[in-house]
């Protein structure tokens, strides 16, 4: 791809975020083609070196999507996920990536519109901040 | 030896027709590892599976993807060609290029672009994917029931009828809950449950000497649950009883049925519950029992005179974001209904009016059984009562009437509040004990079957526990429990698919996965030279996660889901191979 996409990236916790996506299918909801998913079993798998590493990689943003509060498959996974993912944000700051380009959302099995809405939002805002300034750098 | 990566794609019509399979194909053939690309109509269908097992059997692949649609249809596929062929199970890989890429994108050169990524991803994945034979969970042949009500007691009778030691733990003296203390049942409103034998709806309700009788059952009444530890297959439970000495008991599997208790009517003052005459309708039933086994006649509390006019409220504590819950509990109209055509029976001449918002019956019969109280004179006034107080003798209920659409007063007798059903005391601190969640209600979270076959707790709801529902569906729940939890006694449980696997060389005993794990699966096994290496305890791990992406080593990651396959998968997508 030689155009800016931007090419997006998701987390997404098979039981309820993941779920959510497939409804958004099943309801024929339509959305922008530029994210690519990557399944896992709970939000709170998301090691904080992997969305440092899709950066480092030129990815221009990331969305991790769990259960939302109280309702996680495995108890407090999600609790983790929002303590990590607020951290990492400063920190992304630091290295000169926009924390914006990182995204937590709490998305429910049945929550196919607002999967479909937010990687839409995503879209439209990181075409507004451009390519990932680490692009091309290591 | 490098990995044979077989690649299949279930491309029917609503696939095919957005995302072009010739370029995926194309594209895929060129990726590293990659040995066979074929394509198939349905997943369904027996020729994609034989095909997959011909090529896995002839040695061409022994890693596979499947491409098509949403996970859990594959879910069988990958099992059968498991078992079929013997390849390991966890050496498959699943990508969806249905519900998240060719029903969502409008445009078709998009959505094959995304599809070729995906696809990708999924390969880089499989490369990496390692098989893991299976752990059988023994689990031992007993089964604790915590709640000696009607779902309880029909749960441990299917148990011990099978021959598993069962043990009852009831926290009353008494067996038989709630539904032991009414006077009557519905539709059969003039027998309680321990009754004449012949009533067909009274022979479905299990019966407390079945359950002294049965040789498997133990009964312990007057305790509670105190400790559970353990796991699936192996649970260690202390049961303390009324002086508070402690026994233990090992068990394989748990039934918790430990219903509901009904809405306190003092939370909603205005309903006057404080008045003598204002009664709930559970202490309506023990004034029915009493009245039916003296042989005198129900009068009320205050000054013994009979009522002439009552009033039966309903939806207390139901239906109310203000000062109740806001969910229904099913069985307040059913038995309200019966409660006033029994006073109607008992004083032909007395008013007996139910002051409602809905009435709601669930079950089949319920509208004969509604037309049949109208018909014996039982006066229906749709209308919120807005306060009961007492005037004088009598207590004035105030209440609207939306059919004549004026407010009403109504100068009663007696007051009885059709209460509600709540999560029953010490649901919370149970949850707690054996990591099952409650719902926003704070009942347990129903059973789902659809995900049972995963479960890897050995711990099942039945009844009121899990939310308000009648007494035929309690005892159903009950079977229901029972049934998997044979089931898994027999049969033994399987370790969970992604579960945690330490790296002993890597692992520096830092304990930090321990104090993360929900479920105190890890245990620190401790070595010669007093280092600490982190143990997970297979039959307790459910696979979460949450160690491996706390690890600050690195040392433990799910199967399934290392560190190295997410990698992988996220240079797939930034352009590496």
């Amino acid at each position: 791809m030689t155009d800016f996409g931007p090419k997006l990236l998701g987390f997404l916790c098979e039981h309820c975020a993941y779920t959510g996506a497939n409804k958004a299918g099943f309801n024929r909801i339509q959305y922008p083609p530029n994210m690519r998913n990557i399944k896992v079993m709970c939000s709170g798998r998301v090691d904080p070196t992997f969305i440092l590493d899709a950066f480092r990689k030129g990815i221009d943003g990331i969305l991790v999507a769990g259960c939302h509060p109280g309702e996680c498959h495995y108890e407090r996974g999600n609790y983790k996920t929002m303590r990590r993912i607020a951290l990492l944000k400063n920190m992304l700051q630091q290295l000169g990536i926009e924390p914006e380009r990182l995204r937590l959302e709490w998305i429910a099995a049945d929550e196919g519109d607002k999967f479909a809405a937010v990687v839409e939002e995503m879209v439209n805002e990181i075409k507004q901040l451009g390519p990932n300034p680490v692009k091309g750098g290591e | 030896m490098d990995p044979k990566i077989g690649l299949y794609i279930f491309g029917y019509e609503e696939i095919s027709d957005k995302i072009d399979m010739e370029t995926i194909k194309e594209f895929v053939k060129e990726l590293p590892n990659v040995e066979v690309v074929a394509e198939h109509k349905r997943a369904c269908n027996k020729d994609g599976a034989e095909s997959i097992e011909e090529d896995i059997k002839a040695g061409k692949v022994d890693r596979v993807v499947l491409v098509g649609c949403s996970s859990k249809t594959y879910r069988e596929l990958v099992k059968k060609i498991a078992e079929d062929t013997e390849l390991n199970r966890r050496l498959f890989e699943h990508v969806n290029i249905r519900e998240q890429c060719a029903l969502v994108h409008k445009d078709e050169e998009k959505a094959t672009e995304k599809a070729k990524d995906l696809v990708k991803m999924g390969v880089a994945k499989a490369r990496l994917l390692t098989p893991l034979e299976d752990e059988k969970i023994t689990v031992k042949p007993a089964s604790l029931v915590i709640g000696g009500g009607v779902a309880g007691m029909q749960a441990a009778l299917d148990l011990g009828n099978q021959g598993f030691k069962t043990y009852l733990v009831e926290r009353e003296q008494e067996l038989g809950g709630r539904a032991y203390s009414l006077s009557m049942t519905y539709p059969t409103t003039n027998c309680g449950i321990c009754c004449i034998h012949d009533c067909k709806n009274c022979i479905l309700t299990p019966k407390t000497d079945e359950v002294y009788l049965n040789d498997n059952i133990e009964v312990i009444t007057s305790s509670e649950v105190a400790e559970v530890t353990g796991n699936v297959g192996d649970y260690k439970v202390k049961i303390k009883d009324k002086d508070e000495s402690i026994r233990e008991i090992e068990v394989g599997a748990i039934i918790v049925a430990t219903g509901s208790k009904t809405f306190d009517p003092n939370k909603i003052p205005v309903y006057g519950y404080e008045c003598e005459d204002v009664v709930t309708s559970l202490d309506l039933e023990e004034m029915i029992t009493s009245q039916r086994k003296t042989g005198g006649k129900l009068l009320r509390p205050s000054d013994g005179k009979v009522p002439k006019t009552i009033s039966f409220i309903q939806c207390v504590g139901s239906r109310d974001i203000n000062q109740g819950n806001p969910y229904c509990s099913l069985v307040c109209c059913t038995y309200a209904i019966g409660q006033a055509m029994e006073l109607k029976k008992m004083y032909p001449d007395s008013n007996v009016i139910i002051h409602y918002i809905d009435l709601r019956g669930p079950y089949r019969g319920f509208e004969e059984f509604y037309k049949e109280a109208q018909e014996m004179g039982v006066i229906f006034v749709r209308g919120r009562v807005s306060s009961v107080e007492k005037v004088g003798d009598k207590l004035l209920v105030r209440a609207e009437d939306t059919i004549d659409g004026d407010p009403t007063e109504v100068r009663a007798d007696m007051v009885v509040l059709s209460v509600g059903q709540e999560p029953n005391d010490g649901t919370e601190s149970l949850s707690k004990m054996l990591h099952k969640p409650l719902d926003i209600d704070n009942f347990f979270k129903e059973l789902n079957l659809q995900f049972l076959p995963e479960d890897r707790t050995g711990i099942f709801i039945a009844g009121c526990a899990q939310g308000p529902r009648g007494i035929r569906y309690s005892i159903a729940d009950g079977k229901v429990a029972a049934e998997y939890a044979a089931n898994l006694m027999r049969e033994g449980a399987s370790v969970v698919d992604t579960i945690a696997i330490v790296n002993e060389d890597v692992c520096g005993g830092c304990r930090t996965c321990e104090v993360v794990c929900p479920y105190d699966a890890i245990n620190m096994r401790k070595e010669d030279e007093g280092k600490l290496i982190s143990e997970v305890i297979t039959a307790a791990c459910r696979g979460c996660g949450i160690c491996g992406s706390t690890c600050p080593a690195g040392a433990i990651s799910m199967v399934q889901f290392t560190d190295e396959q997410i990698f992988a998968q996220i240079g797939a997508l930034a352009g590496e191979v």
